[in-house]
């Protein structure tokens, strides 16, 4: 009998460091993922449409390889390789704007698969701003640590905006800001330090910009930070203010065409907004119950685009409707909520950001993604974490769930 | 170590508690704006955008509704449809515009550029790309195989039997098959239908995706014209017309023949050879164009008089020797004459006597009876843009009067004229001539019953007239066409053209006519015909007459149908009969297969039997092809030629009937395949056409 108690313990102690919650979770959304693509191509004329949802299956062995290598590897490692790590992604980057392949260049061909560079950037990034951030021995809001933040993300950012990969840009400086607020910067400084963002966007309506600047002055009034700062802020807000509606008239027709699209899909319908409206379309025609799986319409019919990657929340939306939806967002929030709880747990300064950021990377991408389908935020193409098809995506997130069981077994490390 | 530092050196513990409200309140603000999302598009917005979702995968499409067809009173096609293959698409973003231009452009026969303008500046999703194309263009626009173009059927009008003369009554339909001229102008109501509405679904790339067939609108066929118009009366009419206006040099003719009891109108031919071959007729002057009448208006003279007692048929009358004084102005006979009695004035149509005669009625009186024999006023025929003619007269004179009762200075219609005659012939009734005996429809048949018309003359002054226009034929003025077999009785008319330039009548410019009817003692047939500036002989008893006669005699010997037994083809029916099925086999038999309603019928039977169509309106195990429409609403069984053949002769066939035929067109090109749409759920039938037919010349659309 003191085999199966043995046998027992084994199993219990792998559960726990497992943590079922957390792995489990992902391990429903994947699954999920691989039927929604499954019901998005199995109607497809082309065979090789059809057959997406086998390969996203293999490319979740792949991701099982990824996840348990991460969970096991000791963070010692990546935490002394951090540099090397975006040093070489750095130079898968440039390698892009040779080897490049696909529509903007994005993939990097393996032989039978091809590597999108941008995914394994996003772990290395994180990598290297925890350990800067772990090593850090003073405040965060600074001018040196900023700027030598700054200097850590600003040549990938550039490589990938270059491609133009604008939602992984985007991924790079929510990760950064996850970060720098997980460092402790007091919130009010965070949001001193994206105020001219906001004010870029409200200058398009003078009013409101006018009273979102006397917020900004009066929080300043309130919190009282150097003055050297309160100055370059207001400044910088000014100058956004004030440059916007003059660089908007200097936009060409089309660009301005797109910023406009995202206001109101509408007044392109069978152009830039299509994507907006079709997704919108085929969610809301999904319902409380939804059309049933494999019974999309909007979905057989190829009237939603890119339902099998950036879209697949819509296929979900409108075969499983409102509840498959949530059930989608519970399964996020249950993974979410565990990768945050390893954030509070860990004692390691490195891993504790890992683990914060990882949960960055993933929140930010599911926000975004979802806000796209819903048509709450601009099409940016990012995929849906764990869902959408795409053999890079799925081995990042299953890295980052590695990584966070790694950190909760040993949560008491130092 | 370094402490997390919060603001006032707070310490590790409360920053963290600090971060974790943060963080809760900005995920649950987060959480809470995407449910609110989710809930707004899927459950309050639900309706609305399932019903945009169905939009866009729903395409639309008219199904065009066969007009009805217009057979001559035997059943004869006069007018039928042909189906004929048209493109259609919803240009959308995944298909430009400009690549179905680029497709489109040779085969419309426009430019590119022009093209591509004319469809930038739509609307509507929905665009025709090409319309009842050949078949062989249609094949090579299938062959492209163009995703988010969809075939299908739609109607050509077709008039096969290119009967002389016969597009005056039938008239033509513009290029959308709405009614222009004629019979398909009057009639456009009936013959329409309504047009149905096919629904298919569509994915965003055009192909037409097999989910289950939403529904749709079935067409309505139009209903079908039986007229009271004989084709083969009127080939033999137009024949005979034809060939007098050739041996007479006339500028036009014109001629009618009408049942003079109903007021069926037989035939009706309109013979104009400085018209173009091929040219649109655009009015039918037998009911449009008014002419001065002449000598055939002086019945109405001689009608008035005798009703009204101021004459009787053999009171003398002094000729004056062929030119009389009316109020000092003279008025001249072609041939002078002594004293003649009435009935011999009739006969030789002295205009001094007329004269004399009219003015024993006075103004008042002559006016009386012109109006009362249906002058001034249309004749009530169903036929658009007929004219009332004219009869105002300036001034009570002498003059005026007697020539107004020789027919001049006053313009009436060939219809008017034949409608006074049918008085004589009928007994004295005013009858409403009409082209249609019966609308005929599935849910049944209009007939267009003959209403007794009003009583305008008494027996005995009728039967005075018909003896007088019997003389007319054996001692007048058309002893040519005396024939004791044919004993035709009528009057003619031999009348100067009024010049519109000089005010005056030309001298050698003549309308000769003649309206008669038969047999004179009991008339069935009753014709009238105008020949305009016949040469060089003019009179109408020599130009005009002989054309009735020699239409009468052909028409009622032919099939050896003793003449007595006329009644059979004029009186015949305005009830419907079957039609005669031997005739059509005939016609089968010379020119291919030309379906009558029954064959039609039992191929479209084997044709339907092949697609195993059942009474259900369910269908069971029909080959869906691939391509185009192959499910739409709609109830017809369309055999499809696309075959025209062009101007076949009938070898052999009877001489009497042949001219019917005697240009049936046809393109001669390669067959299309029957198109097989069923009751409920409609297809089409991709199959080989019928081999045993020999050679696909049927040109026959059927409604079951």
């Amino acid at each position: 009998m003191a085999v199966p108690s043995l046998l027992k313990q084994k199993l219990q102690k792998l559960a726990r460091d497992l943590d079922p919650i957390l792995v489990g979770s992902a391990l429903a959304l994947t699954a999920i993922g691989v039927l929604l693509i499954y019901s998005a191509q199995h109607d497809m004329p082309d065979p090789k449409d059809r057959i997406l949802w086998s390969r996203q299956l293999m490319w979740w062995v792949v991701a099982m390889v990824c996840f348990v290598l991460s969970a096991w590897l000791p963070l010692r490692m990546h935490e002394v390789f951090a540099y090397v790590y975006l040093g070489a992604v750095a130079l898968l980057l440039m390698a892009l704007l040779w080897l490049g392949v696909g529509t903007s260049g994005q993939w990097i061909s393996l032989g039978p698969a091809y590597l999108q560079p941008s995914e394994p950037a996003k772990l290395a990034l994180l990598f290297a701003l925890s350990r800067y951030l772990a090593y850090l021995n003073r405040p965060i809001i600074g001018w040196k640590p900023l700027f030598q933040l700054g200097l850590l993300v600003a040549p990938i950012w550039f490589l990938v905006i270059k491609q133009p990969d604008l939602g992984t840009s985007l991924v790079f400086w929510a990760l950064t800001l996850v970060l720098v607020f997980w460092a402790g910067a007091p919130p009010l400084s965070l949001f001193l330090l994206i105020s001219p963002l906001i004010s870029l966007v409200l200058a398009f309506n003078w009013i409101a910009w006018i009273i979102y600047l006397a917020v900004l002055l009066a929080a300043l009034f309130i919190s009282r930070p150097r003055l050297i700062m309160s100055v370059g802020v207001v400044a910088a807000n000014v100058l956004f203010g004030i440059v916007t509606p003059l660089a908007w008239n200097k936009f060409m027709p089309y660009q301005k065409m797109r910023i406009l699209v995202f206001l109101d899909p509408g007044s392109d319908p069978r152009g830039s907004g299509y994507q907006i409206i079709q997704s919108k379309v085929a969610i809301g025609s999904g319902g409380f119950w939804g059309k049933g799986f494999l019974h999309g319409t909007q979905t057989a019919l190829n009237f939603l685009p890119e339902k099998h990657t950036d879209f697949i929340y819509s296929v979900g939306g409108e075969e499983l409707g409102f509840w498959g939806g949530m059930l989608i967002l519970i399964l996020f929030g249950l993974f979410l909520w565990r990768a945050i709880d390893t954030g509070y747990l860990a004692r390691n300064r490195f891993a504790r950001f890992l683990v914060v950021g990882g949960a960055g990377i993933t929140a930010f991408q599911l926000l975004v993604n979802v806000g796209m389908t819903l048509g709450l935020m601009p099409v940016t193409g990012l995929p849906l974490p764990f869902v959408s098809y795409g053999g890079s995506s799925l081995c990042l997130f299953w890295v980052l769930t590695g990584l966070t069981v790694n950190v909760r077994r040993r949560w008491q490390d130092y | 170590m370094y402490r997390v530092q919060g603001r006032g050196g707070t310490s590790l513990a409360v920053a963290f508690v600090r971060r974790r409200r943060l963080l809760l309140g900005i995920g649950l603000c987060v959480w809470g704006a995407v449910w609110a999302r989710a809930l707004q598009l899927q459950i309050m917005g639900s309706t609305v955008l399932s019903a945009l979702a169905e939009e866009q995968s729903d395409r639309r499409v008219c199904l065009a509704a066969p007009r009805g067809e217009i057979v001559d009173r035997q059943g004869r096609l006069l007018a039928i449809n042909v189906a004929k293959r048209s493109f259609f698409a919803y240009p959308d973003r995944e298909t430009p515009t400009d690549g179905l231009a680029r497709h489109f452009a040779s085969v419309r026969g426009q430019s590119f550029t022009g093209l591509s303008r004319e469809w930038k500046k739509r609307h509507d999703r929905f665009t025709w790309m090409l319309r009842r194309c050949s078949a062989t263009t249609a094949a090579s626009v299938t062959g492209w195989q163009l995703p988010g173009v969809y075939a299908t059927w739609e109607y050509e009008r077709v008039y096969p039997t290119a009967l002389t003369g016969i597009a005056g009554p039938l008239g033509f339909v513009n290029d959308s098959l709405n009614g222009a001229a004629g019979l398909e102008a009057a009639y456009d109501g009936l013959l329409r239908g309504a047009d149905g509405v096919g629904l298919f679904v569509a994915d965003a790339n055009g192909h037409r995706f097999a989910v289950d067939p939403v529904a749709g609108r079935p067409p309505v066929p139009g209903r079908r014209l039986r007229l009271t118009l004989d084709a083969r009366w009127q080939s033999i009419l137009a024949e005979e017309l034809d060939s007098a206006v050739t041996t007479w040099q006339a500028r036009s003719g014109m001629a009618l023949l009408m049942d003079p009891h109903t007021g069926a109108i037989l035939a009706m031919v309109d013979i104009d050879p400085s018209r173009p071959p091929g040219a649109v007729v655009m009015k039918n002057r037998l009911v449009s164009d008014v002419f001065e009448p002449g000598s055939t208006f002086k019945v109405v003279t001689y009608a008035g008089a005798l009703s009204d007692g101021v004459v009787y048929p053999g009171r003398f009358f002094d000729g004056g020797n062929g030119s009389g004084l009316f109020s000092g102005r003279p008025i001249h006979d072609d041939k002078p004459h002594g004293v003649i009695t009435v009935a011999e004035a009739f006969a030789v149509s002295s205009n001094v006597v007329t004269g004399r005669i009219a003015n024993r009625l006075d103004l008042g009186r002559l006016d009386f009876w012109v109006r009362r024999f249906g002058f001034g006023d249309k004749t009530g025929i169903d036929l658009p843009g007929e004219s009332p003619g004219r009869i105002a007269i300036q001034k009570n004179s002498d003059v005026n009067v007697a020539t107004r009762s020789i027919g001049h200075g006053i313009s009436v219609t060939p219809m008017q004229l034949a409608v006074a005659y049918a008085a004589v012939a009928n007994g004295g009734y005013r009858i409403r001539p009409h082209l249609v005996a019966a609308v005929e429809s599935p849910d049944g048949t209009l007939s267009n019953v003959a209403v007794q018309g009003e009583r305008i003359l008494r027996p005995e002054v009728v039967c005075i007239l018909k003896n007088f226009m019997r003389d007319v034929v054996c001692n007048g003025t058309a002893k040519t066409i005396s024939d004791s077999l044919y004993p035709i009785a009528g009057k003619t008319g031999t009348a100067e053209k009024p010049n519109l330039s000089t005010g005056h009548y030309d001298k050698n410019k003549f309308m000769a006519s003649f309206v008669g009817f038969y047999p004179a003692d009991q008339p069935r047939l009753l014709g009238l015909v105008v020949l305009d500036q016949p040469e060089p002989i003019h009179y109408g008893g020599i130009t005009a007459a002989p054309v009735l006669l020699n239409t009468i005699r052909r028409g009622t010997a032919s099939d050896n149908v003793p003449a007595a037994d006329m009644r059979h083809y004029c009186i015949a029916t305005d009830s419907v009969d079957e039609p005669d099925v031997d005739w059509s086999r005939r016609l089968v038999e010379a020119v291919g297969p030309w379906l009558t309603t029954t064959e039609a019928n039992a191929a479209s039977d084997s044709v339907g039997a092949q697609a195993n169509v059942s009474e259900s309106g369910e269908p069971s195990g029909h080959p869906a092809g691939e391509t185009g429409w192959d499910r739409m609403f709609g109830r017809c069984v369309a055999f499809v030629p696309d075959t025209t053949p062009d101007s076949v002769r009938v070898p052999g066939s009877d001489p009497q009937g042949m001219p019917l035929l005697q240009s049936v067109k046809t393109s001669g090109q390669q067959d299309l395949p029957p198109l097989v749409l069923d009751d409920g759920i409609a297809m089409t039938q991709e199959a080989q056409s019928d081999s045993s037919r020999g050679g696909n010349r049927a040109c026959r659309l059927i409604q079951r």
